[in-house]
């Protein structure tokens, strides 16, 4: 089922017909609520689904429609939110049974109370990888998420479920987070928009952190305008608007790594987007392999330290996929970590100097098409990766220095619209003219 | 008396961690390989500079 499918619709679409009184919220949750009890079993989107909580908001949405309120923005959106951020009263898992005993969180992550004081309802928690340390979204307590598009394969991770949430069509929007590439990886692998704006942008406070100087917050849309929508609200930023398409593009395609990293149906669809979007060249970035070395020890170094005490005392309760890999973070030197921090901040003055002659780069997001659930740990594809730590190889250098990055489908992936630091506008005007140029893009 | 700070490897857990920590070898060999050590720089005689040209 697809979005333009389900009773309740896109996120523009449902807002508007809230105002104008077509549907009330409670006729748009209870649809979206019915379609996630109807879908969700075969994909395994949700871990927990706040059924009550969105009818009584909804209802409350609905009283102020009648007392004549000006609705906010994405008023009686239902919106699916990663396992990682906090929900007022509820607690928090981050995809580990190490959290089943933590207490309810006491307010809303910023993101997620932005999300509604514009009007959003919160319809579920979705799964993950535990901790937000992975690509695949196999979580040992609550099992993998499942591509929308084929139930025998990922929908890719951490933040899958939020992914497969919005490809499947159960809501228009969902929230994600992308330290090396959690919501660009799932938004490839299930074909569908997503943004990573510039490190910073959105407050990662009540994010549960995996390693706190590479994580982001990030979404998932249905549609190139939901996913605007969305942003928007995020960020409190007004993006380039209704004239988006306007004003020149100075854009290319990264090739060299990017090219020798992903087989020849990722490379089309990134040569396709470049050509689309009257891409000027292809340029090389230096160092990336290092660079994508340096962002797997700062992970690995700070991902220990916020679990360093539990791994102490009860390391036997951590997911198997997360902690060995948790416990070798922490035997790093710190003269490892320290040079990765230093070989950051070079890479970042490195690749910012190419900002100067381009405006957007653009490059695949993944190696390859989603892998089969079976076959995680089987090399596949045209290079014989590894799924579980491959599938960050094209992501992990971008977020590394913290650029922003829009992910637009293209044919069943998605490839990444890179930017300079804090233009986000400028992506959002390039995707708008990537969809003007295809008449499927949603 | 004070617990320990330092975290151990469980025996357990000690292939996997070993295969982990072998991979973050490789990945700091990377980063590494990209910073002038003391050696090259007297070779070049200058003082060390934090990166390779």
């Amino acid at each position: 089922m697809t979005m333009h499918d389900m009773p309740a619709g896109p996120a523009l679409d449902i807002v508007r017909r809230l105002r104008s009184g077509e549907s009330s919220a409670v006729e748009i949750i209870g649809a979206c609520l019915a379609d996630i009890e109807a879908g969700n079993p075969g994909i395994n989107a949700f871990v927990h689904v706040a059924g009550e909580r969105a009818l009584r908001e909804a209802a409350a949405l609905d009283r102020r429609l009648r007392s004549g309120e000006d609705l906010p923005a994405l008023a009686g959106v239902p919106i699916a939110v990663k396992d990682l951020f906090d929900i007022a009263g509820e607690t928090t898992h981050a995809g580990s049974q190490l959290r089943a005993g933590a207490p309810v969180a006491r307010r809303d992550a910023a993101a997620v109370a932005r999300l509604r004081e514009a009007g959003a309802i919160v319809v579920g928690r979705t799964n993950m990888d535990a901790f937000a340390y992975g690509f695949v979204t196999d979580n040992a307590r609550y099992g993998p998420t499942r591509n929308p598009a084929d139930p025998s394969r990922i929908a890719g991770g951490s933040s899958g479920g939020s992914a497969a949430a919005v490809a499947a069509g159960m809501v228009p929007i969902g929230l994600g987070t992308d330290t090396n590439g959690s919501v660009r990886v799932p938004a490839a692998l299930c074909g569908i928009w997503a943004f990573k704006p510039s490190y910073g942008r959105i407050p990662t406070a009540g994010v549960f952190p995996l390693a706190r100087t590479l994580d982001h917050v990030g979404h998932f849309a249905s549609s190139l305008a939901d996913l605007e929508l969305g942003y928007t609200v995020l960020s409190g930023e007004r993006t380039a608007g209704p004239d988006s398409e306007a004003g020149r593009l100075r854009v290319a395609r990264l090739g060299g790594y990017f090219d020798a990293h992903c087989d020849e149906t990722q490379q089309d669809a990134a040569a396709s987007a470049a050509e689309r979007l009257g891409a000027g060249g292809v340029i090389e970035w230096p160092d990336v392999e290092a660079a994508r070395a340096a962002a797997l020890l700062i992970t690995a170094a700070e991902g220990a330290v916020v679990h360093a005490r539990e791994l102490l005392a009860r390391p036997g309760d951590f997911d198997p996929a997360c902690r060995d890999r948790l416990l070798a973070g922490a035997q790093i030197p710190a003269h490892w970590y320290i040079s990765a921090l230093d070989l950051r901040a070079r890479f970042a003055e490195q690749v910012a100097a190419c900002f100067a002659k381009w405006d957007v780069l653009v490059a695949p997001a993944v190696p390859c098409a989603a892998p089969a659930l079976d076959a995680l740990d089987e090399p596949f594809g045209a290079e014989r990766w590894n799924a579980r730590a491959s599938l960050g190889l094209l992501t992990q250098p971008i977020s590394f220095i913290g650029l922003p990055v829009l992910c637009a489908p293209v044919g069943q992936t998605a490839v990444q619209l890179i930017g300079a630091p804090d233009q986000e506008a400028t992506l959002f005007r390039a995707a708008a003219r990537l969809k003007s140029s295809s008449a499927s893009l949603p | 008396m004070m617990s320990s700070v330092r975290i151990p490897i469980p025996p357990e857990y000690a292939d996997g961690v070993a295969e982990n920590l072998a991979r973050l070898e490789q990945m700091a060999r990377l980063v590494l390989d990209r910073f002038e050590t003391i050696d090259e720089a007297d070779e070049n005689g200058d003082a060390p500079r934090p990166f390779k040209a």
